[in-house]
């Protein structure tokens, strides 16, 4: 097989541009399987991260043919995809080799693509379904704040360096028009959610908010810049009157000067301002942490964003996720402290039996096996299966650089072995050393903080316990010694 | 010429399937389908078809096995019932949405629960919103033809639109008729070559299908759908033309109708109408202005030539095989009622539900329609808009 220097030199087939998230597993698989193939592929998505991430229309970062039909689907519409060519090539209407991939994530593979997959794998269609697990049904970064700039609304990831924006003189209170000097990738921080009335903003602790400082009888009231962490309930902030989106929204910011600001008794502060009014603060809440973009602004550091975030909630667990894992939907609390409470399902043996001519487990960290796994699978006649370990920022809570590094200790600590199937015989692709102790791993990630807790010392125990069975027999399957 | 045969609905339904010779055909069993999917079976084991055919563990990933087969430029087929329709509900949005030109022949077969195997609407009435082109047909003959007629309609390049032809279960599927078949070569001459321009296949020029449409231009891709299946009336009828000349057969929008001087009329789709029919000629004969409407396209609904075809009418009976709970009545009576709402003297209109989970319905009871028409249209006056025909109450 070619060195990874060499195979990187060939053409990316999934552009840079899309929007997963920094860090995040599945773009670095892609790539990864896309170097490794020597034909032409044709792909299928199921509905996920990585399908609404590189195909927000009118976009597309794929260079190959690609389709996505539905989330439960990836597998049976590319056997249709498969049939097509398979009937086409028999009939001499195409003479090309072509290749078949089909996507899906956890969800729409352990779960509710279950039975599509088998449905493939027992009709033995020619193709490689690749499962890019990342253990539970995650989500993207919001791309959906929007900012306002001299051209009118935009989304926040269709502000560019060099854009005129909106942003406020401190001193003056005027609005003015400033250069955007970056977007910024902010990581991942605690965010939380701040509403009035009528708007909802997600933003962090250290976001500045425009809020009214009333300075009592005969004195004149005035707005200071306040961050979320200074901020409470009932205080009252400046936000955004009729903002229609999809409408270009012009600002004329000659006409909102100091004076529009002018305070009087009445309830209704600012009632003759186009743009703006004035909400109390009903809630303050902290959602967690998550990822940020964030926009740097010339001389002034701020820049107006509408505040209504169309967030997905994400990250719920599947039945991939592992168990101890924390999710929105296996939450830890005072009755359940361990957070998700049984073990996951292992789909790559459930694969393995059907006896398809080719399964492995696979992980990103692990290019070279990756890789060379991907060859086989697609030199293999029928169908084969792949199950990699897609590691994710958001949802395992850890920060973005460390993927994978994160990767490797799901190998070094047993969690997640690289091994493959070949016409029913196991054999362990790479073995560490030693198995490193299971805590390496949990340690990594915010998923499993709570399993640290001295209280929780006895699941740690189960799940070490679990990683060793589970070794113990997958090695009994390959037919190796367990001394390791 | 063709010949003459002997088929059940399904049968013919799978001889026109054979003469149509689709490249992919992916389906899932279920009564009353079955015949068809075993008998097309059987041409494959024989190699009489070129057809890969996919048996799929159900009928969801038949019809997504069919969104990837017409998407990689094959041209793909499917049949199915009831349960499996529902089923499919998820991805037939789909295939319209992708302007996919799928054709699937539905055996009417009322829904679960309870369950039942006998015919009803209430399957291909459910996916009226799916944005497919919907053909009802009232016999075997007109089941063949109309699926010949769908492959050309769901692959014409301002339309590219699936196609759903249904029958009735049983009462058609299970039931052998005199049916005309045309030559192989007419058929293949008649429906040509498909060609999708947009093939997945085509490696060369990468497409993306299904891309995440938000609300910045997914509407305007729903308007375009909307455009494709109302420009399709003209081609329907086109096509309807071009068969008329291969087969001396002609179709239209609407079903062949008996309306000349009908002052009272009843509006039905699939078998029932055939029993209309023979009212029809029965009372005609004892001098009375009876008449019939056929529905055969039922999406697009031909609002302006029902609406033409009803004036001067006294009064209309729409029968129903199929319930939406809690509307005004049944679909069909939705849409006859509408597309009288804008006549300056419409009819009287009442709806009659009848059949739910393959109940018979006889002679008798469109004859008693008739006379309750009569009664109508002399007193002016609908007592029931909505009543029930053949049930114990």
């Amino acid at each position: 097989m070619p060195s990874l220097k060499v195979l990187s030199r060939k053409k990316e087939l999934l552009t840079g541009g899309h929007r997963l998230c920094a860090g995040c597993g599945a773009s670095i698989i892609v790539r990864q399987v896309l170097m490794a193939a020597e034909d032409p592929v044709v792909m299928s998505s199921a509905t996920g991260c990585l399908e609404v991430a590189t195909t927000i229309y009118p976009f597309t970062a794929w260079r190959i043919p690609w389709i996505h039909c539905a989330f439960e689907n990836s597998a049976s519409t590319l056997s249709g995809v498969e049939a097509a060519y398979r009937s086409l090539k028999r009939q001499g209407k195409i003479d090309r080799t072509i290749k078949f991939i089909a996507f899906g994530g956890d969800g729409g593979t352990y779960d509710i693509g279950l039975q599509a997959l088998s449905g493939v794998l027992e009709r033995g269609h020619n193709l490689l379904y690749i499962c890019y697990d990342n253990q539970a049904y995650m989500n993207c970064l919001s791309t959906s704040s929007l900012i306002m700039t001299e051209d009118g609304v935009k989304r926040i990831t269709e502000v560019k360096e060099g854009d005129e924006v909106y942003a406020f003189d401190q001193r003056t209170y005027q609005l003015v028009l400033k250069k955007c000097s970056g977007v910024f990738d902010n990581g991942i921080k605690d965010v939380y959610e701040l509403t009035t009335l009528h708007h909802s903003i997600k933003a962090t602790a250290n976001h500045p908010f425009l809020v009214l400082k009333r300075n009592g009888r005969g004195k004149k009231n005035n707005f200071v810049w306040q961050t979320i962490s200074e901020m409470k309930t009932g205080d009252e902030i400046v936000v955004l009157k009729n903002l229609d989106e999809g409408e270009s929204f012009k600002f004329d910011f000659n006409k909102v000067k100091k004076g529009d600001y002018k305070v009087n008794r009445s309830k209704n502060f600012l009632i003759d301002n186009k743009y703006f009014e004035i909400e109390k603060v009903r809630d303050i809440k902290l959602v967690g942490p998550e990822p940020t973009l964030d926009l740097r602004v010339e001389g002034e550091h701020n820049f107006i964003a509408d505040g209504i975030v169309v967030h997905n909630t994400g990250i719920q667990r599947s039945s991939a996720t592992p168990e101890g894992a924390a999710t929105t939907t296996s939450p830890v609390g005072k009755a359940i402290p361990e957070g998700k409470q049984r073990p996951r399902k292992d789909l790559t043996r459930i694969a393995a039996a059907h006896d398809s001519p080719y399964v492995a487990q696979a992980n990103p960290a692990y290019y070279n096996d990756l890789i060379k796994k991907v060859r086989k699978a697609l030199s293999t006649e029928g169908p084969t299966f792949i199950n990699i370990l897609s590691p994710c920022p958001r949802g395992w809570r850890h920060d973005p650089s460390l993927s994978i590094q994160i990767a490797k200790l799901a190998v070094s600590t047993g969690v997640w072995p690289l091994y493959e199937v070949e016409k029913g015989q196991y054999r362990v692709t790479y073995r560490p050393k030693k198995r490193h102790p299971l805590r390496e791993w949990l340690e990594s990630q915010g998923r499993f903080r709570h399993l640290l807790r001295p209280e929780n010392k006895g699941i740690m125990e189960r799940l070490e316990k679990q990683v060793e069975e589970k070794e113990k027999s997958l090695l009994a399957l390959a037919g190796e010694e367990t001394s390791a | 010429m063709g010949r003459i045969v002997g088929l059940t609905g399904d049968e013919a339904t799978a001889e026109a399937m054979r003469q149509i010779n689709p490249d992919v055909v992916a389906a899932y069993p279920i009564t009353p389908q079955t015949e068809t999917v075993q008998r097309f079976s059987e041409f494959v084991a024989e190699g009489i078809v070129a057809t890969e055919m996919v048996r799929v563990e159900s009928e969801h990933s038949a019809m997504s096995a069919c969104v990837g087969a017409a998407a990689a430029g094959a041209r793909a087929m499917t049949a199915t019932s009831a349960n499996g329709l529902a089923l499919m509900w998820e991805i037939c949005y789909i295939a319209a949405s992708y302007r996919l030109p799928v054709i699937m022949a539905v055996v009417n077969r009322a829904l679960s629960g309870p369950i039942n195997i006998h015919c009803d609407h209430s399957d291909s009435m459910g996916t009226r919103d799916a944005g497919w082109i919907q053909i009802y047909s009232e016999n075997c003959q007109e089941a063949y033809d109309n699926l010949i007629q769908a492959v050309r309609i769901a692959e014409e390049e301002k339309v590219r639109l699936p196609v759903m032809v249904t029958f009735d279960g049983f009462i058609i599927s299970h039931a052998m008729e005199r049916v005309e078949i045309l030559e192989d070569d007419e058929v293949s001459q008649f429906i040509g070559k498909y060609k999708n321009a947009y093939s997945l296949l085509d490696v060369d020029s990468p497409v993306t299908y299904g891309p995440l449409d938000l609300y910045d231009y997914y509407f305007e891709h729903k308007r375009q759908q909307i455009e494709a299946i109302e420009i399709s009336p003209e081609v329907i009828q086109k096509i309807g033309r071009e068969f008329k000349d291969l087969s001396g057969r002609y179709y239209d929008l609407m079903g062949s109708c008996h309306l000349e001087g009908a002052e009272l009329v009843i509006v039905a789709a699939g078998s029932t109408a055939g029993t209309v029919e023979s009212v029809v000629d029965e009372l005609r004969e004892k001098g009375e202005k009876v008449g019939l409407l056929k529905i055969r396209i039922f999406r697009p609904f031909p609002a302006k030539q029902i609406a033409e075809a009803l004036r001067g009418v006294r009064a209309v009976a729409v029968l129903d095989r199929s319930v939406s709970f809690g509307a005004q009545g049944g679909p069909i009576f939705l849409e006859i009622r509408s597309a009288l709402f804008d006549e300056i003297k419409p009819p009287a209109v009442v709806n009659y539900i009848y059949g739910l989970g393959g109940r018979d319905i006889g002679v008798d009871e469109i004859e008693r329609v008739y006379k309750n028409l009569e009664r109508i249209a002399h007193t002016k006056k609908v007592d029931e808009l909505v009543g029930y025909l053949g049930l114990r109450e």
